[in-house]
């Protein structure tokens, strides 16, 4: 009994403090949030197995956290409230070539981590070849390139 | 009727009849799932309100809390409650069939006993008590160590005997 509660409390704490955190935070991995990572999850395996190291422990544990996502992910297809609340929503950057200052100060954004974004994606080299940056839900910044920065096979039509 | 350029545009190997036969098997996997981690949950696969479960002599004399369902190396309690309504004696004989505590691994007994004896197919505890009357439980903290259902026999010497089944998951 415990063990099921434990998994579903652990499950609902690890996606509030990683819903805290915000999207960018763990998107780009560094070299420390990768470590960070190896942490949590070493402390987290402690609080779910504590001293029960059965098999049938721990196939009750996986079938837990794997039927809440699976629970979780059906609610989100029928309640597109319970989605945002739950994955965020996609923010704009940049409008029109436009840098909006605020979402990128609150997201923790910087014109670098755009620039970046354009560099690997699109292969562009500056900003102002950029029409729309927007920063999607799982933390990578996608690029729209204004029409003139088009390459040929990036549009659904090829231009003549 | 397939369209012979249709592959050149979209080379792509599509199934719809297997991907509809996988959606069924998901969802039934999607049930199987609900009810095993509901039967976790009720204790049907360890510890829980369906798993803690006692037993009582006709005379009342011993009573032992234990879980039916037990997982292989979990730590795990079980209390002997004796009451020795004609006992004068400031002592409490209780004994464990020696087949059942072979697949166990006794961590601690509190209170501690004051002896310990073996028999040929028994271990006979003695706990010594301050009053001669008063009910005693004695808590076993103990580890199982064998997988599969297992039987066990607990008594007071010279009194009335209980027995009870475990079944302990891998």
């Amino acid at each position: 009994m415990d063990c099921v509660i434990r998994a579903v409390a652990i499950y609902f704490f690890l996606l509030l403090i990683f819903r805290l955190a915000g999207s960018r935070s763990l998107a780009r991995i560094t070299t420390f949030d990768f470590v960070l990572l190896l942490v949590i999850g070493e402390v987290t395996q402690q609080a779910l197995t504590g001293q029960d190291y059965s098999v049938t422990n721990a196939l009750v544990l996986i079938i837990t956290l794997v039927g809440l996502d699976i629970a979780l992910s059906v609610i989100k297809e029928r309640s597109p409230r319970f989605e945002k609340f739950v994955d965020g929503v996609p923010i704009v950057l940049i409008r029109n070539g436009r840098l909006l200052e605020e979402p990128m100060k609150h997201e923790r954004v910087g014109e670098e981590d755009i620039l970046e974004f354009a560099r690997e994606l699109r292969g562009l080299a500056r900003l102002d070849q950029i029409k729309y940056a927007v920063l999607e839900r799982d933390g990578a910044i996608t690029i729209v390139p204004k029409d003139n920065e088009r390459r040929p096979h990036d549009g659904d039509q090829p231009k003549g | 009727m397939r369209h012979p350029t249709l592959r050149s545009h979209f080379d792509i190997d599509q199934d719809a009849h297997f991907h509809r036969h996988a959606w069924i098997v998901q969802r039934i996997g999607w049930t199987a799932m609900a009810l095993i981690a509901m039967a976790g949950l009720l204790g049907l696969l360890g510890r829980g309100p369906i798993s803690s479960a006692a037993v009582e002599s006709g005379d009342r004399r011993i009573r032992v809390q234990y879980d039916r369902f037990e997982r292989h190396e979990a730590p795990t309690t079980f209390t002997i409650t004796v009451d020795r309504r004609s006992g004068a004696e400031r002592a409490a004989r209780v004994w464990i069939t020696r087949e059942w505590l072979a697949g166990m691994r006794i961590d601690t007994v509190t209170p501690e006993p004051a002896a310990v004896e073996a028999d040929s197919d028994r271990l006979i505890y003695t706990f010594r008590t301050p009053e001669p009357d008063a009910p005693l439980a004695i808590t076993f903290h103990a580890q199982p160590q064998q997988i599969g259902r297992r039987t066990a026999r607990i008594g007071v010497v010279d009194g009335p005997e209980i027995g009870f089944w475990q079944f302990v998951y891998p």
